[in-house]
């Protein structure tokens, strides 16, 4: 699979009137292979939305080479930009023009087929209302009509920033068959996100930025398994005796408010004998396989801290 | 060429575009029949009652010749007519009144069409203004920038087509504007007042006055853009303006003239210029230092100053430039956030 993002080194400054500049992106890199659907993930403030921007023209970057389907940006961005679909935070656009004019407009600025504006309101199933103002929209509407809009292109390459933002549970399932059923046609897709679920469901691969730096990379399932403990979660009656067993036998044992966390043991079924012989038998005995969202508050340092609370200066550490 | 098509479509679907269009013609309605109501044609009527007029102010006029005439004869009576005042009259001082003078003032299109056709320029001004602001920061506060963009990614070119069809649209509306006032104009002459001696000279100078009107348009609407495309919003380049007329021509006028002592502060101001293109010519007049002549009386001597159509299209024009080479090198450099 050729590389269709190729992000090298980027680095960003925000200039700020009388005070310091502000560093957005400080050497970060990405790479999304072809025909994925890839998950870009990071906490608010940490160069997603930058990152996205920069790619496709709109920011400029301080140090960094880019490229987008093979071709270096944003020096030839002009002659990729047809091939790219994309939206970008919360797209707005002008309240008082109907859906359907909105895209006629944009169609006749790209040279699309007039025809896309209908095909891309069906996917999106805007149909019904694509008459209607955009100033009556819902949230969920507008972000259907963001995505049309990205659509139109029939693009090879879809970038979509929180394409699932104010959709509600349907519209986020819509959402995700119809990433899947772009990727499945050999769209790339690229998808910035919170919902985390979401992005594990429909992901192939993931990027995880903090501060500006890409802290994870890869496939989901490397990314988790790079984050998987061994550890087990343990319920028994007596989680005190249980503990010192354990730990007698050689295990690490954290004891919780009504289970315990063992590791550093060979299989699960080692446990379950070990506290055989003791007459301690289990309740409960399950893998604690991280999801992406354990994973993502470890690594971006977004953790809530219990009994305290997290202060700004803490993200980075 | 596809883009300038959007943006054509665009700029016409636009409320804001349409609700200008739709005060500007309001605005025009109010002024023709504002003129209608004031002016009518003479009648029959009119012309008794100028005539009944007439011939009582005759008589006092008889009456005070004749009075002037016997107080030159005796140069040592008094009287309000001795003496006369240097090189003058009696018959000079009382002439005969004419018919003319007690009849209701005519409407005369080749007298007052060129008044007009500057109200209209003055207007097209403003409403190019408003409209060049609009359609660029709109976009901007809208996040329709950012759409754009992501379409077409060259970003001179794309502001040199919005700009483009701006300016054509304005050209289209102003033509559109004029043949509408000018339809007014006729309309009022033809049931109110009069054409007066309409020669094809007559016609092309007003028909130049109004072009420069259009023209003037076409650069109020581009500075307009340019403002906003600046500043990123309708509000930037409407507090500019609006900031400039009060910081600069009302304060500064008062500061200028009471303050500094500088005499006819207002040569310095942009409406000047403007109204100097659409006029051809702006004049200003000062009183200068007066001195005691030697038979006791006082001389005075004045200062002039003018401003001609083609000094106001260098100053305008300058500014213009200055202002959109801002304008694109802001564009083409700024990041979008």
């Amino acid at each position: 699979m050729s590389p269709v993002i190729e992000i090298d080194g980027l680095t960003k400054s925000y200039r700020r009137f009388g005070r310091d500049s502000r560093r957005a992106l400080d050497g970060f890199d990405m790479v999304v292979d072809s025909g994925q659907v890839h998950g870009f993930l990071g906490p608010n403030g940490s160069g997603k939305t930058t990152t996205l921007r920069t790619l496709l023209g709109l920011v400029r970057a301080n140090t960094g080479t880019m490229r987008l389907l093979g071709v270096p940006v944003p020096g030839t961005l002009a002659g990729v930009m047809p091939r790219i679909g994309a939206i970008v935070e919360s797209p707005q656009f002008f309240p008082n023009f109907s859906g359907r004019r909105t895209l006629d407009l944009l169609a006749i600025a790209g040279n699309v087929p007039r025809v896309r504006v209908d095909e891309v309101l069906e996917t999106v199933g805007l149909s019904d209302r694509a008459a209607d103002r955009v100033k009556t929209y819902s949230l969920g509407m507008r972000q259907r009509l963001a995505v049309a809009s990205a659509l139109l292109k029939s693009p090879d390459l879809l970038i979509l920033d929180e394409p699932a933002n104010g959709l509600d549970p349907g519209g986020i399932r819509e959402m995700r068959d119809l990433m899947r059923s772009l990727a499945a046609h050999g769209t790339t897709v690229v998808l910035s996100s919170h919902i985390l679920g979401e992005i594990q469901l429909i992901c192939d691969s993931v990027t995880i930025i903090s501060d500006g730096r890409r802290v994870a990379h890869g496939p989901v399932a490397d990314v988790l398994a790079a984050s998987d403990k061994g550890e087990y979660r343990v319920r028994v009656p007596d989680l005190t005796r249980a503990a010192a067993v354990l730990a007698a036998a050689g295990a690490t044992v954290r004891t919780g408010s009504d289970h315990l966390v063992v590791a550093d043991v060979a299989d699960p079924g080692w446990v379950t004998a070990t506290l055989a012989r003791e007459s301690l038998f289990l309740t409960e005995l399950a893998s604690l396989t991280p999801d992406l969202e354990g994973v993502f508050l470890e690594l971006t340092g977004t953790m809530p801290t219990q009994g305290r609370h997290r202060q700004a200066s803490e993200m980075a550490s | 060429m596809s883009v300038v098509r959007a943006e054509w479509r665009r700029l016409f679907a636009r409320r804001f575009t349409r609700i200008m269009l739709a005060i500007v013609v309001a605005l025009f309605a109010a002024v023709a029949i504002g003129v209608a109501v004031n002016y009518h044609r003479v009648t029959a009527a009119d012309r008794a009652v100028a005539q009944q007029r007439m011939v009582a102010d005759q008589q006092q006029v008889t009456t005070q010749l004749a009075e002037c005439q016997r107080e030159q004869s005796d140069p040592t009576a008094g009287g309000p007519y001795n003496p006369l005042p240097p090189d003058m009259t009696c018959e000079q001082m009382f002439t005969p009144p004419q018919l003319d003078w007690f009849l209701p003032e005519q409407w005369v299109l080749t007298e007052q069409g060129k008044a007009m056709l500057t109200v209209f320029g003055g207007l097209l001004a403003l409403f190019g203004f408003a409209v060049g602001a609009s359609y660029v920061g709109a976009e901007w506060s809208s996040g329709g920038m950012t759409n754009l963009l992501l379409w077409r990614p060259r970003r001179v070119p794309l502001l040199a087509a919005k700009l483009g069809t701006l300016l054509f649209g304005v050209a289209v509306s102003g033509l559109g504007l004029l043949v509408l006032w000018a339809g007014m104009l006729s309309a009022i002459a033809a049931t109110r007042g009069q054409f007066g001696h309409l020669t094809t000279g007559v016609v092309e100078s007003m028909a130049l006055y109004g072009a420069r009107g259009i023209a003037l348009a076409l650069a109020t609407a581009a500075l307009g853009f340019a403002i906003s495309t600046v500043g990123r919003s309708t509000v930037a380049a409407l507090g500019v303006a609006i900031g400039y007329v009060i910081v600069v021509e009302a304060a500064g006028h008062l500061v200028l003239a009471n303050m500094l002592k500088v005499a006819k502060p207002e040569r310095f101001f942009l409406s000047s210029y403007a109204s100097a293109w659409l006029t051809k010519k702006v004049s200003f007049s000062a009183s200068g230092v007066c001195t005691v002549t030697p038979d006791g009386g006082q001389s005075c001597g004045f200062t002039d100053w003018s401003i001609s159509m083609s000094h106001a299209a260098v100053v305008l024009g300058l500014l213009l430039a200055i202002l959109l080479a801002w304008a694109f090198i802001a564009f083409r450099r700024r990041d979008v956030t």
